[in-house]
Parts: C-alpha cells; sequence; structure tokens
C-alpha cells in the first residue's frame, strides 16, 4: 500500500535491529569458539581448533554429550509416540471433552519449571528413582509433549479432507484410511514434534538439575555449572556445536513443513 | 454474511466426513489418549501432588506454620516482588516491541518477512544456556561493550556490567520476543485485507486504519500474547542466575536455593505451589480473553 520511502526504510531498519538483537549475540559466541587465546577476550586471536579439540578428547564432555543422548532420544521417542497418538485422538474420534484434552495436554508448557523440578524431586526421592536416566527421560517427556501434540494437531487440521475421503470411496475403511492415508500424509508433522521433543530435552536444566543426583551432568548442565565458575573458550566450541545442531534442525523443520503443506493440504496429483 | 441453509449430512455416511475427514469411534479416542493421561498423571500431576504432600505431611497445622513463615520472610517478600517487576518489565518491552515489529513485518514484503521468521526462530531452536552464554561475553569485563567504549576513550575503566538486573532483562526480553511477535504476527496475518481497503475507501488515512481497524481487531491477541510472556517470565531460572547473579535472583533461583543449597524442601514446596497457584490464576484469565492453545500454534 501507499506507504512513502522514508516509512518503508525506518520499518527496515527496525526489522533489522531486532533481528540482530535475536541473534547477533549468540553468533559472537561462534567467533568467539576459534579464539587462540586461554581466556575470553575481544577481539580474540584467530584461529585455533584447541577447543575443540578440548571437548572432543576430553571424557568428562563426552560423558555428559552421551547421557545427553541417551535421555534426549529416549524422551523424544516416548513423546513423539504419545503425543501424536493423542493428537490423532483428538482429531479423528468421537472423543468427547476434546478442549480439556487439549488444554490438559499443553499445560506443562504453561507452568513454570522448577515446578516440575522440585516436585520431581520429592516424587523421585519416595520412588527411588533419583538418578534414574528413564525417570529424567520421562520428565522431559513431559515437556516435550506439548510441542508433539500442538505440532500434529494443527497439521492434522489443516489436511484436505478429500484425500480420506477418496480413499473412503476407493473401499477402505477408517481405520485403513488413517493408517493408510492419514499417517502417513502427517509423517513431516510427527517428526518435526520430534525435532523440538528433542531440542527441549537437549535444552533442559533445571529439572535435570534436581533429579540427577550423583550422575554426570548433561550438556547444557555442564555448560551452565562451567559458566557459573570461570568460563574457559571451550563452552564457545562446545556451544557453537549445539547452535550447528540447532540451525540444521531448524532447516530441517522447515524443510518438513513444505512437505507436509505439498502432501497433506492439497489433493496431490498422482 | 452467514448463509441460512445449513447442509446436515447424514451420521454415519462418507458424506458426513467430507469436511472433518475420518471419524473413528469413542473408545478408540479414549485409548489413543490415554498414554498421555498415564505419562501426564504420574510424571506432571505426580510431582504437584508431592509437593502439596510434602507440604501437609504434618497436619494443616504444620502446613500453616511453614507457610506462615515463607511468608514472613523478608527475603521472599524482596524476591517475589523483584520476580513481578522484572516479568511486568519485560512484558511490557515485549509485547510493544513484538508488536511493532510484527506490524512492520505484515507491512513488509514477502522477501523481508520470511527472512525476519527464520531469524525471529532461530532463538527459539538454540539453547537458552547458549543464549545467555553469549551475553556473558557481551558485557563481562573483558566483554565486546568493554572493549568498544575503551578503544574509543569513552571510558577509562572496564564498566561492571553483569550481576545487574538491566542485563537480565536484556537477556530476558531476547528469550521472549519471539513469544510476543510470533502470535501477534499470525494475529495480523489472519485480518481480512478487504477491511482495510474498505477503510482506506472511506477516507481513512494510514494512522487512522490503524486505531480503528488494526488495533482493535488484534488486541485481543496481544492480550493474550502478553498474559502468556507475562507467566513464562514468573518461572525464568537460567538467565537471572547466569546474568543477575545472587542479588537479582527470581523466585525459581530462590526456590532452588532452598531445596538445593539449605535442604529446606518443604520451604521450596510451599513457595513452588505459591508460584503454580499465581501461574494458574493469571491463565485462567487468558482463557477468558482468548484461546491459550491457538498461541503455541503455527
Amino acid at each position: 500500500m501507499g506507504d512513502t520511502a522514508n516509512i518503508r526504510r525506518i520499518r527496515f531498519l527496525l526489522i533489522a535491529l531486532v533481528a540482530l538483537y535475536l541473534t547477533g549475540p549468540t553468533l559472537v559466541v561462534v567467533w568467539l569458539s576459534f579464539s587462540t587465546d586461554d581466556v575470553l577476550r575481544f577481539p580474540p586471536q584467530l584461529f585455533s581448533w584447541r577447543w575443540y579439540q578440548e571437548f572432543v578428547f576430553d571424557e568428562r564432555w563426552n560423558e555428559a554429550v552421551l547421557r545427553t543422548l541417551f535421555v534426549g532420544g529416549l524422551a523424544t521417542l516416548f513423546s513423539t509416540t504419545i503425543g501424536s497418538i493423542a493428537a490423532f485422538g483428538v482429531a479423528r474420534t468421537k472423543l468427547p471433552a476434546k478442549r480439556l484434552v487439549e488444554a490438559l495436554a499443553i499445560a506443562p508448557l504453561v507452568v513454570p519449571p522448577i515446578i516440575l523440578a522440585t516436585g520431581g524431586y520429592s516424587l523421585f526421592a519416595k520412588l527411588d528413582m533419583i538418578g534414574s536416566n528413564i525417570g529424567l527421560a520421562v520428565l522431559h517427556t513431559v515437556l516435550g509433549v506439548p510441542y508433539v501434540y500442538l505440532i500434529v494437531a494443527s497439521a492434522l487440521a489443516r489436511i484436505d479432507p478429500s484425500i480420506e475421503l477418496a480413499a473412503l470411496s476407493l473401499g477402505a475403511n477408517r481405520w485403513r484410511t488413517i493408517r493408510d492415508v492419514t499417517m502417513p500424509v502427517n509423517l513431516p508433522a510427527i517428526i518435526t514434534g520430534g525435532l523440538f521433543a528433542f531440542l527441549i530435552s537437549f535444552d533442559e536444566v533445571v529439572v535435570t538439575v534436581f533429579v540427577s543426583g550423583s550422575l554426570a551432568p548433561t550438556l547444557p548442565v555442564r555448560i551452565f555449572s562451567s559458566l557459573s565458575m570461570a568460563a574457559s573458550p571451550v563452552v564457545a566450541a562446545v556451544s557453537t556445536v549445539q547452535i550447528i545442531i540447532a540451525v540444521v534442525l531448524m532447516c530441517m523443520a522447515g524443510i518438513l513443513q513444505r512437505w507436509q503443506r505439498r502432501w497433506a493440504e492439497a489433493a496431490p496429483a498422482m | 454474511m452467514q448463509s441460512t441453509y445449513k447442509f446436515k449430512p447424514q451420521r454415519g455416511s462418507a458424506v458426513a466426513e467430507v469436511d472433518k475427514g475420518v471419524v473413528l469411534s469413542k473408545p478408540i479416542g479414549f485409548a489413543s489418549v490415554s498414554p498421555l493421561f498415564a505419562v501426564l498423571g504420574v510424571f506432571f500431576f505426580g510431582p504437584i501432588i508431592a509437593l502439596i504432600l510434602a507440604i501437609f505431611d504434618q497436619g494443616v497445622g504444620a502446613a500453616g506454620q511453614l507457610l506462615y513463615d515463607v511468608m514472613r520472610d523478608d527475603l521472599f517478600h524482596s524476591v517475589a516482588f523483584r520476580t513481578f517487576r522484572v516479568a511486568l518489565i519485560v512484558t511490557i518491552i515485549s509485547v510493544v516491541v513484538g508488536y511493532t515489529m510484527a506490524y512492520a513485518m505484515w507491512r513488509s514484503s514477502q522477501t523481508v518477512r520470511s527472512i525476519a521468521l527464520a531469524l525471529i526462530m532461530f532463538p527459539l531452536f538454540t539453547s537458552i544456556v547458549v543464549r545467555t552464554y553469549a551475553w556473558t561475553a557481551m558485557f563481562s569485563r573483558f566483554g565486546i561493550i568493554n572493549t568498544v567504549l575503551l578503544k574509543f576513550g569513552l571510558i577509562d575503566q572496564p564498566l561492571t556490567m553483569l550481576n545487574s538486573e538491566p542485563v537480565v532483562l536484556i537477556g530476558m526480553v531476547q528469550a521472549m520476543l519471539p513469544f510476543a511477535i510470533l502470535p501477534i504476527y499470525t494475529t495480523l496475518l489472519s485480518l481480512d485485507l478487504d477491511l482495510l481497503r474498505a477503510s482506506a475507501i472511506c477516507g481513512a488515512k494510514g494512522r487512522q486504519t490503524f486505531t480503528k481497524v488494526v488495533l482493535p481487531l488484534t488486541k485481543q491477541g496481544a492480550a493474550v500474547a502478553a498474559i502468556l510472556v507475562f507467566v513464562i517470565s514468573l518461572g525464568f531460572y537460567i538467565t537471572p542466575a547466569i546474568l543477575g547473579g545472587p542479588k537479582s535472583a527470581m523466585i525459581s533461583n530462590m526456590i532452588s536455593t532452598e531445596v538445593i543449597t539449605f535442604y529446606n524442601l518443604k520451604g521450596g514446596a510451599v513457595m513452588s505451589v505459591l508460584l503454580l497457584l499465581v501461574t494458574l490464576c493469571l491463565l485462567f484469565i487468558a482463557s477468558k480473553i482468548g484461546s491459550v492453545a491457538a498461541h503455541y500454534r503455527r
């Protein structure tokens, strides 16, 4: 519409500034991670891989990575399964009180994590589950399930009903239609939900600190606790690895969303 | 425009499934949500019940005493007050900047929109610990800001900026902005462009169209976004712990210190339950204004 060139310039400047604020500082970490200095300083002396070597060859960091992947993998598996099945149930059955189910499914998203941490600690102390990786994975599942649920539910709501109708009119029963048509076209959304569930677990600190007992810390917990002390540039290297993983997952989520749209939201040409 | 004629398909016929897709029976519905309920029941409601039991395990009188002790604690007062103040400031900044940003994106070209969206999503994917670490690299004694200020001779000594509330605010607003921008932007996208054309045809100037058409139609969404940002801000832990230090502790940090450092699980439980009650009240208000779930859909 009829905006003057000045307004357009101001608008662009505003968007650029906010975008810089949101991403700039994080990207500085990438720059720092290639420093040759022993401490953080600006501008860093470039260029070395020494902090990456320190990360890769340090046993304690390795232990942290392994535990993070194990807990995150389990949490992803659990929350993707549970969350997608529930989203299917709400979208495709005659279940009553669907709004209540939805409210329950997203409740962990809005309750402060410290409550799950202290509560999980008291519960696990009673059940003798402090220091259990599976117990931690299930608590991470609770935190990840809302994302899976919301992503799969909103994808299901946008599926073109004529795809399912086509299967029905070709003689498939409802069950088979769901299994062979709805489920496969929704697969990208389910995987996207899984990516988010993994990221949630991959990023979780508070609950993990409370219920880990004497176990080795996970990656985010190790970063967190090394920040409270003197931060060595190795943290910058670890953080850069985390940023790269995040960017890769973000691109994957974008691609998956495009597939989802192409497969499910318009009748596909066969 | 509302059509007076409604086509009512017969139950159970294939036609009934045209607008909604396939619909399976009720028992399958119950079966499909039962794993979710089982896990949430034991591992989400279980912890909350465990907290309440920890408070009440020596009777109502002892629970009252616990509550009284927490309420009388001066440290709790100052931390609770700070938590509300910080969350409120973060909410105001996030919603004002978020609305402006969302509006600017909405008025921009498709290319600018997509790039801006990707950059807004980026912090949602990167770890909050990593992002907080990045702020320490900006604000520390030998950080970028001190280096630049020293180089240009604006200061003689490096400034101590970490461990202060403004830095916590900067970090928290960065974390919360996407939660304000994205729902408001989605609301703007759903506006009927014909309304804007109608407003222009009726002679409204750009500013009038904004205050009389766009703002009234989007303020509900912005209000729900504001409450959500406030609720999430109340529960922040990592940002105040790293950027604020003990003097800028928020309620989550205090609960954590009580439980882990002082082994005072009961005191921590009382504070957790109070925080939960405040959260639930705010969410109830939000749900009266608009759909909370809709704000998390993309």
